[in-house]
């Protein structure tokens, strides 16, 4: 048996708008220590992994491991129906074929239920292992998602260079070309505004600008946003949860000699 | 209703399949595509097909990159419209073959004109197919002679996306089209459909002289026959079922049949007949190049195979439509023809696929030696003409757990780098970490080296922690003092020899002071099972 209570319904759907665009079919795999999911996008450029620990639920209990394969889109049309400030709680049997989404209004005794259909998804799970990283980044996700939303209007692809004191996002397109350059900075009274850097070595990527677009989705977590950079390694693009995180392992774009 | 599909043998022949799909999303909304999860590799796969080609992709550039399969699997060559956005667009898809296969992929080209211009590597490099023969750069099919227009002319009949050519390795020329339609019965229309009807079958022409053998396969929008089409038949009021005799019905009504080809009012019919080979009108079909291979293996026969329905009229239940559809080839693949067919209960669109089996040995044929080819990926492939070219993200995964493998077997002396990769890999902490730890934990670790380098043994310092441990957990294990050592590095791995390892300190000027774990037994002669295994890995 699962029950899974949020006090508020709002954080679930900010959660699965945060990746719905980019993949559709999940499994999310619910266990005694929280739920978590994996799935990459059909180009198999993205990959996003979720974790939403038992602190961020007013309520948890699952009795056995569960996997329950949603299509997305249809959960979002779900959640759509629910208001942000209601509760929501996920029920699902041991041997479960849908899931129960239950919203409730607590002010006003209105008691919403759906029930959406599980489905089969032949999906393999990966073990992420902890990778190394030649930079680590962490900026306010506001910052970056300006960043990506204005360059990407300019080219396909954007380039992130990490040198010892700046880090700058290039885009260079047909009709112009564009870059925003940001130096670490600590503010003291509001920590989460702060750029914070930390480089072993300088890095040059450059990503399609279509995924970062998905994934400053995320952007409504958290405040800020994590970035680890390798030239080897995925890169890795992380959102807070008050406990656990959605992470976007984002493959580079390779130049033209290499293919 | 689920279709079957016809099975064939992937030993010795090779399928081609064309498919008007109508909007490429909607088709997947279909029994048996539905499953599918919009997977074009497992729909190929069911169609058990090789050379796709899809018309009326009905696509725009944002979303190409949801139809580009693996490039392990797939090369994928897309043209959509240039202004209109969701309109028409075709696809070819070719499985991958090696260097040395006949259906190798030598040369793309998008377009009838040759005047549309690609991507070359480097990002100001712009150049047109017709330049790019010229400099003979090897990424063109070729064969623009005696087409002579206006570069805007010709960039506006290459804007809607209706053509991609294929050259393969063997010299087939695989020609991918969605024909204007003129579906609005318009002067415009007509002019349009006429002009890029005659550059094409042109630069058919041209390319059958070179010597190459192209196959014309997709969606003409021109009947060719009279026995091709429902209306046409209703309206001379000859009876048509499914028993009848298309020969007999021929020979019954040539003169309809000749007209239906030669009628002034459908001069683009004409104008397909002239380059059929099998040409009802024996005038036309003299200077034919091309075979009707769908109707040579289902002979003139065989009545009401339509490939296309009014489905609005719901005209598909009761067979009442046309065939526009074809796998029109060169002439000289005649002997390689297997077997061809619509494949009329697939749904899905309008239209419904034809294909075409054609037996490999037939076709390995020789290889044209004048021209250049180079053996690499043609520019016009989807990845890089839509700026797709990014790495596998499972497959760099995959990549890192293979070094890690390959590290845990490798000596002392391997790379400073791949260490590195593996101490972040090696460790057993949760995986639950949040921003905060990235940077507490590459903190730690430079703490960690620089405490190994002023006193490398010893060990009551924080910074003998696993680096992935939280801080939280960092700080309380410096303020309670831990007894053994050992504790701090958690259990010993296990050796070859399926024995606790034992933990010793690096003693090298490029490792001072770091820790790894290696066979306890002592070092022998190689071969001597009883003496050390080599195991080795940092910790």
């Amino acid at each position: 048996m699962l029950e899974a209570k949020f006090q508020e319904a709002s954080l679930f759907k900010r959660i699965i708008d945060g990746f719905k665009d980019c993949v559709q079919l999940v499994n999310f795999q619910c266990k005694e220590d929280g739920i978590i999911a994996q799935a990459v996008d059909d180009s198999r450029v993205l990959l996003v992994s979720l974790e939403i620990g038992v602190e961020a639920f007013q309520d948890y209990r699952c009795d056995h491991p569960v996997t329950l394969g949603m299509d997305l889109s249809s959960l979002s049309k779900i959640l759509r129906c629910g208001n942000n400030t209601d509760t929501l709680t996920l029920i699902a049997d041991d041997t479960p074929d849908a899931i129960i989404l239950l919203f409730e209004d607590t002010k006003k005794d209105r008691i919403s239920e759906y029930s959406l259909k599980l489905m089969d998804i032949d999906a393999d799970f990966l073990k992420i292992e902890d990778l190394q990283y030649d930079t680590t980044l962490m900026m306010p996700s506001a910052e970056f998602s300006k960043t990506v939303r204005d360059l990407s209007q300019l080219s396909d692809s954007l380039n992130i260079l990490v040198t010892k004191e700046t880090i700058k996002f290039v885009a260079t397109g047909d009709v112009g070309s564009g870059s925003v350059i940001l130096k670490p900075f600590i503010n003291m009274e509001n920590p989460d505004e702060s750029i914070k850097l930390d480089m072993d070595q300088p890095v040059d990527l450059t990503f399609g600008s279509k995924y970062l677009q998905d994934i400053v989705k995320g952007s409504a977590l958290s405040n800020k946003i994590g970035i680890r950079l390798s030239s080897e390694a995925p890169a890795l693009f992380q959102f807070d949860l008050s406990s656990g995180f959605l992470q976007f392992f984002l493959a580079p774009k390779f130049d033209d000699e290499e293919a | 209703m689920v279709s079957t599909i016809p099975p064939r043998d992937e030993e010795t022949t090779v399928r081609l399949l064309t498919f008007n799909v109508n909007g490429i999303r909607t088709f997947f909304h279909y029994q048996p595509f539905s499953t599918m999860n919009q997977s074009l590799i497992k729909a190929f796969n069911y169609l058990q097909a090789d050379i796709i080609t899809f018309q009326e992709l009905k696509i725009e550039k944002a979303t190409v990159p949801k139809w580009v399969p693996s490039p392990d699997e797939f090369l994928t060559f897309i043209s959509i419209p240039v202004k209109k956005k969701g309109y028409a667009g075709v696809g070819c898809w070719i499985r991958k073959y090696d260097e040395g296969h006949p259906l190798f992929v030598v040369a793309a080209e998008e377009g009838i004109t040759g005047y549309l211009s690609l991507k070359l590597d480097g990002k100001n490099s712009v150049k047109t197919y017709r330049e790019m023969d010229q400099l003979n750069l090897g990424q063109t099919v070729g064969g623009y002679d005696g087409i002579e227009m206006s570069k805007d002319e010709a960039l506006d009949l290459d804007s809607q996306g209706r053509c991609v050519m294929i050259e393969l390795k063997c010299q087939i020329v695989v020609i991918c089209v969605y024909c204007p339609a003129n579906s609005g019965l318009s002067e415009e229309g007509e002019l349009f459909r006429m002009k890029f009807l005659k550059v094409l079958f042109k630069r058919i022409r041209n390319l059958y002289a070179m010597g190459k053998n192209p196959i014309l396969m997709g969606d003409v929008n021109v009947c060719r026959d009279l026995i091709d089409s429902a209306e046409s038949l209703e309206v001379l009021r000859i009876p048509v079922t499914n028993n009848t005799d298309g020969i007999q019905l021929e020979k019954n009504y040539c003169l309809n049949c000749q007209e239906f080809v030669m009628n002034p009012a459908t001069p683009h019919r004409r104008l397909l007949n002239q380059l059929l080979k099998d040409s009802i009108v024996p005038d036309l079909a003299k200077d034919g190049i091309l075979v009707d291979s769908t109707r040579w293996l289902q002979t003139r026969k065989r009545v009401k195979m339509y490939t296309v329905w009014n489905t609005l009229k719901n005209y598909r239940p009761v067979n009442y439509g046309s065939r526009v559809d074809f796998i029109l080839t060169s002439d000289k693949l005649i002997p390689s023809f297997k077997e061809s067919d619509i494949l009329a209960d697939v749904m899905g669109s309008d239209h419904c696929p034809v294909y075409l089996d054609l037996d490999l040995k037939g076709i390995d044929l020789e290889e044209n030696k004048e021209t250049v080819k180079i053996n690499k990926i043609p520019r016009f492939e989807a990845r890089f003409k839509y700026d797709l070219m990014n790495h596998d993200v499972l497959k760099m995964f995959a990549y890192r757990t293979k070094l890690k493998d390959t590290e845990i077997k490798s000596t002392a002396s391997c790379s400073n780098q791949i260490t590195k990769s593996v101490s972040g890999t090696n460790s057993n902490a949760k995986r639950s970490r949040s921003i905060d730890t990235f940077f507490s934990s590459s903190k730690q670790k430079k703490a960690k080296l620089q405490s190994f380098a002023e006193n490398a043994t010893k060990s009551k310092s924080s910074a003998f922690l696993p680096i992935s441990q939280s801080p939280q957990a960092a700080i309380k294990g410096a303020n309670k003092p831990t007894n053994s050592i050992k504790a701090l590095f958690g259990k010993a791995p296990l050796c070859k020899h399926g024995e606790d390892a034992i933990l010793k300190t690096s003693r090298t000027s490029t490792h001072p002071g770091k820790r790894f774990w290696v066979c306890n037994r002592p070092q022998g002669d190689t071969g001597n099972t009883e003496s050390s295994c080599g195991f080795f890995q940092w910790v």
